[in-house]
């Protein structure tokens, strides 16, 4: 499987469709990562992710300004639920008021990891290990971000990884 | 006698963010950054609780949840020292009576998503949470 293409910054509209159509298939092992997460573990994430988007379809759905969550929001979501690596429980799935949504990854005060998907393609995430902080953003067409895997596997110690 | 938005936050005060959506709050009463995700604006509204009582702090919340047409699930105090340790501060609103009584923001949020996260995540490690039955 080619690497995922690099990108700039603001992706031209022509690399976005293309990377539209490079996608992770669902159960596949990436070299040095995790086999994705099952169907049914996808499922009900898929299903959180729908119930969100119904009731934040509308601006100002939090009565603060927040944005509505988009059709392009759920699709790169989607893509990000399809990516998710199996080895680790599965997050929260959340509505993030700048419309687009979110994952949390809480394995307890002071463990959690907080992911935005943004439709542009990236990921910006917000990572606490212990007294550790990371934080920052990657590149996301489809297939699960490395940093974020490694955040996991720090998160998740005791986690096997499958390939 | 200045009004309270003329009298600057000192770090001693502390500070409410009313919990109004269900996905603020984690199941163990932790909160998320989601409660101190600053949007739009870039930085985020607060209540003083200064010359509050707690009754009427409850009241400021419940004024809120009616407002924004949401459940006041609880609030989550904070002082403002800690809002300054941790990389940003507290001016009160701007103007005399605009604005609910009481309301300050937590301004100095960064632009790039990912820092806004960051900082969100430390505010929310740091604030307690009190459930609206706690009275």
């Amino acid at each position: 499987m080619p690497d995922p293409p690099m990108l700039l910054e603001h992706p031209h509209s022509a690399q976005a469709s293309y990377a539209r159509s490079w996608s992770t298939a669902p159960d596949f092992a990436t070299e040095g990562a995790m086999v994705a997460a099952a169907s049914d573990v996808r499922q009900p994430l898929l299903n959180q992710m729908s119930e969100l988007a119904m009731d934040c379809w509308r601006d100002d759905w939090d009565g603060e300004g927040a944005a509505r969550v988009s059709a392009e929001a759920c699709d790169v979501a989607q893509r990000f639920i399809n990516a998710l690596p199996g080895a680790y429980p599965a997050p929260q799935v959340l509505a993030d008021p700048d419309g687009w949504l979110a994952f949390e990854w809480y394995a307890g005060p002071g463990n959690s990891l907080f992911v935005s998907v943004d439709p542009a393609f990236r990921v910006h995430y917000a990572a606490e290990v212990g007294a550790d902080k990371d934080y920052g953003s990657a590149a996301f067409f489809g297939r699960f971000p490395e940093t974020l895997l490694q955040v996991l596997g720090r998160i998740y110690p005791h986690r096997l990884c499958l390939v | 006698m200045p009004g309270l938005s003329e009298i600057p936050v000192g770090d001693e005060e502390e500070l409410a963010r009313f919990i109004l959506k269900r996905d603020e709050l984690r199941q163990d009463g932790t909160l998320r950054p989601l409660a101190f995700m600053a949007h739009k604006h870039v930085d985020l509204s607060v209540t003083r609780h200064r010359g509050f009582t707690v009754k009427r702090l409850w009241g400021a919340g419940r004024c809120a949840a009616v407002k924004r047409k949401l459940p006041l699930l609880g609030r989550a105090d904070i002082l403002a020292a800690t809002v300054r340790l941790a990389g940003l501060d507290v001016k009160p609103a701007e103007g005399p009576g605009l604005g609910p009584k009481n309301h300050a923001n937590i301004v100095k949020y960064p632009s790039e998503k990912s820092e806004q996260v960051h900082y969100a995540q430390i505010l929310a490690g740091l604030a307690r949470f009190l459930p609206v039955s706690m009275g």
